[in-house]
């Protein structure tokens, strides 16, 4: 939806009924995974629970 | 904006930056490394997705599947294809060998099939009483053939299944001894063939009356 369909953070938590912290969690992990799979040295992770932001 | 808000806003939207994101990026070479990295990932993963085949659920529902472009797919068909090759190969190979077992399998002829064939008939040429003409001429009828009953006394009578077909046989009494007559298709038809214990004859037919050729039978 972020990348394809250009929707924003807010719109994105908006559609999945999420908050924008788990939004941003999730995404970042994701990122995370294709940086491992890369061969990149994946960043720390994100905070633990969502929407606690 | 904190070390972890920033990194949690980086690696979950590393395209949009808000003010307080970029002051904290100003004062952190490693978060702004981090943005660098993230934001050249993050180009990949478009340009990779634009070229995938997307499959988007239908309309009310969110759920999306992605199918990932990565270079094994090239890899696996080359693969899959050498092993569909190699199976073709094999069957190639195996029904060639089926066609030369057949082809240039041992031919016997004719006589020699029929000299195997009686030696399982072998009352044929010991029985001493002579069947019915009603049994000779149902077994005849069997095959499609009539006999005149006024040749010799048939002693033997059977219908056995001889190269495909059924072919009568019979088994008669002649002073030079007994004889064997079978009554095969005009194509299988060959000279015929002497025995040991006796003669064995091939019965022509013409029309529809089947007459045994003494001739033959000595």
């Amino acid at each position: 939806m972020q990348v394809l369909g250009g929707f924003s953070t807010a719109e994105i938590a908006e559609e999945l009924s999420l908050s924008s912290t788990a939004v941003l969690t999730r995404l970042f992990r994701a990122r995370n995974k294709l940086r491992t799979m890369y061969g990149l040295t994946p960043a720390p992770d994100a905070p633990d629970g969502e929407g606690v932001l | 904006m904190n070390h972890n808000e920033a990194r949690l806003h980086i690696g979950g939207d590393p395209h949009t930056v808000p003010p307080e994101l970029t002051e904290h990026l100003a004062g952190c070479p490693e978060c702004a490394q981090f943005q660098r990295e993230m934001t050249v990932l993050d180009d990949n993963i478009r340009r990779a997705l634009e070229k995938a085949p997307l499959s988007v659920a239908p309309p009310g529902t969110t759920a999306a599947t992605v199918t990932p472009i990565t270079n094994a797919p090239a890899a696996q068909r080359r693969k899959r294809a050498n092993s569909w090759s190699g199976w073709a190969l094999a069957a190639s190979v195996a029904a060639i060998s089926m066609i030369a077992v057949w082809t240039l399998r041992p031919n016997d002829s004719l006589a020699h099939d029929v000299v195997a064939h009686i030696q399982y008939e072998s009352t044929s040429w010991s029985s001493k009483e002579p069947v019915t003409p009603a049994e000779v001429k149902e077994t005849l009828a069997r095959a499609g053939v009539a006999i005149d009953m006024d040749s010799d006394k048939v002693m033997y009578a059977h219908s056995c299944l001889f190269r495909g077909h059924v072919v009568p046989a019979s088994g008669r009494q002649h002073p030079t001894g007994p004889g064997d007559c079978h009554g095969p298709s005009s194509r299988q038809r060959e000279a015929p063939h002497e025995l040991s214990r006796g003669r064995h004859v091939w019965c022509d037919h013409s029309g529809p009356t089947w007459k045994p050729r003494r001739d033959h039978a000595g």
